[in-house]
């Protein structure tokens, strides 16, 4: 069988995969080659016994779960949707969390122009007859008080 | 349906048609997919598994079925797809579905039994090639159209397959 030159087309007949003009070839083949005659033999056992195992049924239970299997279909979608709010949910977050932190920072004392210092930096003690704007802070300072 | 028609149909009209088709589809498929995935990943927990997300791959790819090959080929497809991606995902450990009440001699229950644990020992692409002819009964055209490759392929898998099973049931087989 090994060596014979039909033994593929011996698989095709046994598969019903031969055109007519072949099978006839084939079994006329069959009738003068034993080995071949074997193999085919075989194959038809091998099919019958497939053909006879039992395989389970479907359950009626999971036939109904089938029907709602489209929602699993759905599950990327689901899944793409929830990440984009998740996403959009965390940059909200994030924007509010620096708005807040930036709101209760310290604030930085800004520079004052030096005329706006002169009534904070000088006090009316320190304030003696050596000092050259001593006079014009004086009279600011009675001013303001 | 002519274009027009399908053109005129309402988001939800094309909605519930998609449905009816998917619940039409699952009547008429599934116990011979489940058959199918049964024997290809050798228990009904996983198959069952496998056989949800079979068509729930065919309800999202709906829209893309150009009805160029049957419907049952096109489901054949996405299953064995899907069997495979769940062998390589969880190492399945086949294990063998037997009738014990099935009426016979021993020696062929005995036969049966080293067919089918036989199917284990296959590479997925043997494995797949004997399920699809043996217990789908399809043809050569068929099979090639499931796993997408050429008729030339198809065969010389099958027959490598149907050796390797010989040489393990040498014993039984005439």
């Amino acid at each position: 069988m090994a060596d014979c030159e039909f033994q593929l087309k011996i698989q095709a007949y046994h598969d019903g995969e031969l055109p007519p003009a072949d099978r006839e070839s084939v079994e006329a083949h069959l009738r003068a080659c034993p080995a071949c005659a074997r193999e085919i033999e075989r194959l038809r056992r091998m099919s019958q016994f497939f053909a006879s195992a039992r395989l389970p049924e479907l359950s009626p239970e999971a036939l109904q779960r089938l029907h709602g299997g489209r929602i699993l279909a759905l599950e990327p979608a689901l899944v793409h949707t929830s990440e984009f709010f998740a996403a959009t949910a965390a940059a909200i977050l994030l924007v509010c969390g620096a708005w807040l932190w930036r709101a209760s920072a310290p604030q930085e004392l800004v520079a004052l122009p030096s005329w706006q210092e002169v009534p904070v930096t000088y006090q009316v003690d320190d304030v003696t007859d050596n000092d050259p704007g001593a006079h014009v802070a004086q009279i600011i300072l009675t001013e303001l008080r | 349906m002519c274009p027009s028609e399908t053109g005129s149909a309402s988001p939800r009209e094309r909605e519930r048609a998609d449905e009816a088709a998917f619940h039409e589809m699952v009547e008429r498929y599934a116990n011979e997919m489940f058959r199918l995935a049964v024997s290809l990943v050798g228990n009904a927990t996983d198959a069952e598994d496998v056989l949800q997300e079979t068509f729930a791959g065919a309800f999202q790819a709906m829209p893309d079925f150009e009805g160029r090959s049957s419907v049952r080929t096109w489901l054949s497809r996405i299953l064995v797809k899907q069997a495979a991606k769940w062998c390589r995902r969880r190492k399945v450990r086949r294990t063998v579905v037997l009738d014990a009440s099935a009426p016979g001699p021993s020696q062929e229950q005995g036969l049966r039994m080293d067919v089918l644990g036989s199917l284990e020992t296959l590479t997925p692409e043997h494995r797949e090639v004997i399920v699809l002819r043996e217990f789908q009964s399809m043809s050569y055209e068929e099979i090639a159209e499931v796993l997408g490759v050429p008729r030339g392929t198809v065969e010389s898998r099958l027959f490598r397959a149907r050796q390797e099973l010989r040489d393990r049931l040498g014993a039984y087989l005439p």
